[in-house]
């Protein structure tokens, strides 16, 4: 046998032939599959080949093993002098470029802004982010970005983007329709600053305030919009409430309507649904919607979301059928059958995590250094112009130190700092985790009240784990079952 | 062994950073709650590997991540 490579780095200390390689092997309904985690690449295994994998992972000696499976022995070499099962831990993390590549790409290519125009917000749903059931989350509040602000944080994102022909603008609140002015203000001005430079327009909204003179403007503009409501009304109604409690839904649905109906049946893929769900088992319940209002197209884009319980948060007590639990067995069945499904809630869901993991980045051997999980690179795609014009990593993140402002600009060194403490804190724990070449934990999983917690990170990471795990499992029973999705998940853009 | 390869990522490809990767075509919405603009969102656009604590970015204070409804689907 050849193990070169191996000697190689046994000569550096640090393995020998029988230490096992970085690897995650699993199997699902009799099918093996084993994952390398430095090439990222993913290989099928019969069950002999998975015997020997096993073993391998388990410190017996390929020369051992050959002595019984010398086929599977001698793939697995021939593998190996290819760049695979690799055993040397990584030596840290860090993005696939010199910070001088990411500045550039920081200060050159952002894509998007999101601004958040408004702290108010016109519900009170039971759940929201900024009701005060958050540590290191904002509360509602009246404020609204001032036009100075805005203004500036347009022209932020047109210098930022120089090297770009197109960028999108967000909206974002609170209820970014109760600044209706503002918001129009924002369009005209990003339009008349725009040069040739295509700029996309998006609105996160609770669609209450839609009419047809908003409708109208926000067409014309380009508006991608997406509607936030929970499924039928019973649903929706018990947590998306106005302040005085009564349920949101009639509204809700009177403005997603005016929106179906302004904007051409060709551009209704700009509008989507945000649905928020108590939990997993609600997921076939929000098709119901679609039952009462038989005029919503089937085809609307819609995904479901899984509410973050805040203090005081209680389930609806109201009982589900019990068949539509099933929700997650009607996609799998839709795969293995052909059959379609009521709505795009299953693909919106279930074909995206696995299009992601299609198209993972694939490596030809060894990796010194990972990505920092799944981290964004702060500011590179996207920033968040907070109302009062400080820069966030993103709209999602709460507990992360802020990263510039409007003013003042981004802070390059403040992003860096982030970064590489996250990165050095986070290895310990992922040197030897079997995610490592998967893991999207990011910063908002991991930073509190401005300070890196291992402990907070850790509870995702357990999560995380078990998510990847059943994903790669999934995936690899597709690519057996029915490996023409494999085609069509490769039909998804990869920038 | 077989791999199970794919069209599009082939190996060695440069990648800058994670949030190269991004899917923004197709029926897809991007999982930040930016209504499809091709926002990342995977620092963020991971749907199904999320946690379940971190409020979504669409401004309802729900969480983005399905990742549980996906572990229901994927059971063996």
């Amino acid at each position: 046998m050849n193990y070169n490579r191996v000697k190689n780095i046994d000569n550096m200390n640090y393995l020998s032939e029988t230490n096992p390689p970085l690897i995650f092997q699993f199997e699902i309904r009799g099918y093996h599959f084993v994952l390398d985690l430095h090439t990222n690449r993913l290989f099928s295994l019969d069950s002999r080949e998975a015997i020997v994998v096993r073993k391998w992972a388990e410190g017996i000696s390929l020369t051992k093993l050959s002595e019984e499976y010398p086929i599977e022995v001698m793939e697995i070499e021939k593998l190996h002098e290819q760049g695979l099962f690799c055993n040397q831990f990584p030596s840290g993390l860090a993005f696939g470029a010199g910070w001088d590549a990411i500045f550039d790409q920081i200060l050159h290519e952002r894509v998007r802004t999101v601004l958040e125009i408004t702290q108010q917000c016109n519900l009170r749903c039971k759940y929201c982010a900024f009701g005060g059931g958050f540590v290191d989350h904002r509360r509602h509040s009246s404020k609204v970005m001032s036009r100075e602000i805005l203004e500036k944080a347009i022209d932020e994102a047109f210098i930022h983007s120089d090297h770009l022909e197109e960028i999108s603008i967000g909206f974002y609140g609170g209820e970014p329709l109760l600044p209706w002015k503002l918001l129009k203000t924002a369009v005209r001005y990003t339009q008349a600053e725009s040069s040739n430079k295509r700029v996309r327009f998006s609105l996160t909204t609770n669609a209450t305030l839609i009419d047809q003179k908003k409708a109208l403007f926000l067409r014309d503009a380009g508006f991608s919009i997406l509607v936030s409501l929970d499924g039928p009304q019973i649903l929706n109604d018990f947590y998306r409430i106005y302040p005085d409690g009564e349920g949101s839904y009639a509204d809700t649905v009177k403005g997603l309507k005016i929106l179906l109906d302004v904007y051409p049946p060709e551009k209704h893929e700009m509008i989507g649904l945000n649905m928020v769900i108590p939990s997993y088992r609600w997921m076939s319940f929000l098709e119901r919607l679609w039952d009462k209002e038989p005029w919503l197209p089937r085809t609307l884009r819609a995904q479901a979301t899984i509410v973050s319980a805040p203090n005081d948060f209680s389930e609806p007590d109201f009982p589900l059928n019990v068949e539509e639990k099933n929700y997650r067995k009607q996609w799998l069945d839709s795969i293995e059958t052909g059959a379609e499904l009521k709505t795009t809630l299953g693909q919106e869901i279930f074909d995206k995590a696995m299009a992601k993991i299609h198209q993972r980045p694939r490596f030809r051997d060894y990796r010194g250094m990972f990505f920092p999980n799944g981290c964004c690179i702060p500011g590179a795609r996207k920033v968040y112009v907070q109302a009062e014009g400080n820069y966030q990593i993103c709209e999602r993140v709460h507990g992360v130190p802020t990263i510039g402002s409007v003013k003042q600009g981004i802070d390059l060194s403040r992003i860096r700092q982030i970064v590489e403490e996250y990165s050095r804190l986070s290895f310990p724990d992922c040197k030897s985790c079997f995610a490592i070449s998967t893991c999207t934990l990011c910063f908002l999983h991991a930073y509190e009240n401005g300070q890196f917690n291992i402990e907070k990170k850790r509870l995702a990471c357990s999560r995380v784990k078990k998510s990847l795990a059943t994903n790669l499992k999934m995936y690899g029973l597709i690519s057996k079952i029915s490996p023409e999705n494999l085609d069509a998940w490769d039909e998804v853009v990869i920038l | 062994m077989r791999e199970i390869t794919s069209k599009k990522a082939k190996p060695g490809k440069k990648v800058l950073g994670k949030d190269e990767v991004i899917i923004r075509k197709k029926s897809f919405n991007c999982d930040c709650g930016c209504a499809g603009s091709g926002s990342d969102y995977d620092g963020g656009f991971d749907l199904a590997f999320e946690d379940p604590d971190p409020a979504c970015g669409c401004g309802c204070g729900s969480d983005v991540s399905t990742n549980q409804a996906c572990d229901m689907a994927y059971e063996d």
